[in-house]
């Protein structure tokens, strides 16, 4: 599951560019007795035919990432994000883009060149260590992607790297598929892992409308607000996989939630309540596809998501999959 | 050569999101007769469709129908007309100008405070729209309810003009210029089906097209706007957007969508060869209708091109028929290459 996550992460994949990483999950699901392929909007549908009604399981592949929007006559770059880049963390942080060049993000703020006063990321520009505009464009253009470099690192049982937000989700998945008993299975399975998440939810759209599931569960993080005293949120790291109750987008099923709920006590397996007030996942679109979908959600609890240091604790990931498999098994 | 006066009735045509009647019937009686058939939906979008049993791709082009502009919401007491804005306007432009309300064109002027009688701080605010009001020259409010209802239009007094062989200004070039495109690029021959939306509600929320090609779902949609070019003084390289005389922009990303990397590149390639000037557009702002037809059903591939305007979302905008002309022929060269 590390190895995954760890390859899973390194992947360079901002919203709609996300071919990178379907081709670990493809690598990594090569073995498994099951139908996979890319749909019309990009997305890649897992399908494992069986008796019962079609359930549909999402986690989505891209991640947030920068977009080049401009190259001055000094052979700095200008950028906008791709998805919530969260302008307070990006100063000094690195940016790797597709062709593998790197660059450090900086500021034009000329009256507080130390501590600039203005965090904006129209404030900011990326500098890729070329010495002119022509030696930038020989290497970068205008709408050009980066993400933020995928520095892993991992003590024990926590991880800190980018992106974890959704390859953790994406790492449950597809351990879920590799450790799944055919002959168990109650339901119809689809696991889909989608595209273009980050800029509105939109794989999830499409490949709903598509498949047309009884029940949906999205597989996302969840942010963990367990660093402040008292705590902002009920969430923390390490106490299982969240299964969510709400959040800026949606409020769950409750026939769903209950019976997810009633798993992980039957099963033994940690679990924890989420209620947040910003942010939605893939379920909220798979909710109200055509004339609706009973959805859940089941998120890990990562801390500071959208930076290059997100953190997550490996347990709620394997607790994840643990869950989900008593779910979907008889 | 582009059709002036095609792009003059459409720009001088009232269609305020909601009231896009006139610009309906302009597009009916130039497209007739080049397509199979056309038909008004719901939500008052107009679909024409060629060729729909001809072999894939089904190709759709889309261009917007309505304008910004204002709506009565009510009267004061001395025979002035309030209002609320339909779509984004900056209230700095409102002042002073001369408006047309309803079917009957009332003309009118939104009042404002001769700088005589302005306070010290009052020359360096500006009221909110909420605040102003509208004058049509009635004497009460008895007066004023005989030629003005509440829920009319009100539209930007201004005529379509040339100022030199390639500028012109006029109203609503944002997106009756994408109206022109698409009516004009619809009548040529093509061996693929070919659906023209033109949509309705853009601007109060790209409602027309959220529903707009759920009936004739397309694999391949194109957007053709009239789209913002802050090329002017004061505005920094990196925040133009677009410029005029550059050529037609192409949309990599705006705040709504991500288009398709290999159609986009395919149509950049056509330009290059072609040697029709081009430009990306350099801030990723604003909202197309191309994010809703894009998550229509299991989804659509999609572009968006546009003509730079200047002054786009206020009375009068002003743009560059060359790059029209160069916006025609890359998209015409572009769905042959299909």
């Amino acid at each position: 599951m590390e190895d995954i996550l760890e390859k899973l992460v390194k992947a360079f994949g901002p919203s709609s560019k996300e071919e990178k990483v379907k081709g670990i999950v493809k690598e990594e699901l090569k073995k498994c007795d099951c139908e996979i392929n890319e749909d019309k909007f990009g997305n890649l549908v897992v399908h494992i035919p069986h008796d019962g009604p079609k359930l549909m399981l999402a986690s989505h592949l891209d991640s947030i990432g920068f977009i080049v929007t401009d190259i001055d006559k000094n052979g700095l770059i200008r950028f906008t994000s791709i998805g919530g880049l969260r302008a307070a963390f990006l100063l000094g942080s690195r940016v790797l883009f597709e062709n593998g060049i790197v660059g450090t993000v900086y500021h034009d703020d000329k009256d507080n060149p130390w501590e600039p006063k203005e965090l904006k990321v129209e404030k900011f520009f990326i500098d890729i260590g070329a010495k002119s505009k022509k030696e930038a464009q020989a290497l970068i253009n205008i709408g050009t992607e980066g993400i933020f470099y995928p520095l892993y690192s991992r003590n024990g049982d926590r991880v800190i790297s980018p992106s974890l937000d959704d390859r953790s989700g994406c790492a449950v998945l597809i351990e879920l598929i590799r450790n799944v008993k055919k002959k168990n299975l109650k339901y119809d399975l689809y696991v889909v892992f989608t595209v273009q998440e980050e800029i509105g939810v939109k794989g999830a759209r499409t490949s709903t409308y598509e498949i047309t599931p009884d029940f949906g569960i999205a597989v996302d993080v969840t942010s963990a607000l367990d660093y402040t005293d008292p705590h902002l949120n009920a969430l923390e790291l390490g106490k299982g996989p969240a299964i969510k109750v709400m959040d800026g987008g949606m409020i769950t099923n409750i026939e769903l939630r209950n019976e997810l709920i009633e798993v992980s006590k039957k099963n033994k397996i940690p679990y924890q309540l989420e209620v947040i007030t910003g942010g939605t996942t893939d379920a909220f679109a798979m909710q109200i596809t055509k004339e609706g979908v009973k959805t859940a959600a089941v998120s890990i609890p990562t801390r500071y998501i959208h930076t290059q240091g997100e953190v997550v604790d490996l347990n709620d990931l394997k607790n994840a999959v643990s869950l989900i498999k008593s779910f979907i098994e008889k | 050569m582009a059709n002036i006066e095609l792009i003059k009735a459409l720009s001088n045509a009232y269609g305020v999101s909601g009231f896009e009647d006139e610009v309906i019937e302009i597009l009916k009686s130039e497209i007739k007769g080049y397509v199979d058939s056309f038909e008004v939906d719901g939500l008052k979008n107009l679909i024409a469709i060629k060729n729909l049993d001809s072999p894939k791709p089904k190709v759709m082009l889309n261009a917007h129908m309505d304008e910004v502009g204002l709506l009565v919401k009510g009267f004061t007491n001395d025979g002035f007309v309030k209002f609320t804005k339909v779509g984004g306007i900056d209230d700095r432009v409102l002042l002073g100008k001369r408006v047309v309300i309803g079917k009957n064109k009332v003309k009118g002027i939104v009042a404002v405070k001769p700088i005589h009688l302005q306070e010290a701080n009052e020359r360096k605010t500006v009221e909110s729209a909420k605040d102003m009001v509208i004058d049509v020259g009635a004497k009460s409010k008895e007066e004023v309810q005989k030629i003005v209802n509440i829920g009319d239009f009100v539209g930007f007094d201004v005529s379509f003009e040339s100022l030199s062989d390639d500028t012109y200004i006029g109203k609503a070039f944002d997106d009756r210029l994408g109206c022109a495109l698409v009516s004009e690029i619809i009548k040529e021959k093509f061996n693929f089906p070919l659906i023209g939306l033109f949509s309705s509600q853009e601007e109060v929320g790209l409602l027309g097209a959220t529903v707009g090609a759920f009936k004739y779902t397309p694999d391949i949609s194109i957007t053709l706007e009239g789209t913002i070019s802050a090329d002017f003084p004061d505005v920094s390289e990196h925040e133009k957007c677009t410029t005029l005389g550059n050529g037609p922009v192409i949309t990599i990303k705006d705040n709504s969508v991500i288009t398709d990397h290999k159609l986009r590149e395919k149509l950049v390639k056509i330009a290059e060869r072609l040697k029709i000037p081009y430009q990306f557009k350099q801030v990723f702002v604003g909202g197309t209708d191309s994010s809703r037809i894009q998550l229509t059903k299991s989804g659509v591939k999609v572009l968006v091109v546009a003509v730079p305007v200047r002054y786009i979302h206020s009375p009068v905008s002003l743009f560059k028929l060359s790059d029209y002309e160069n916006t025609k022929k890359l998209i015409i060269e572009f769905l042959r290459s299909l």
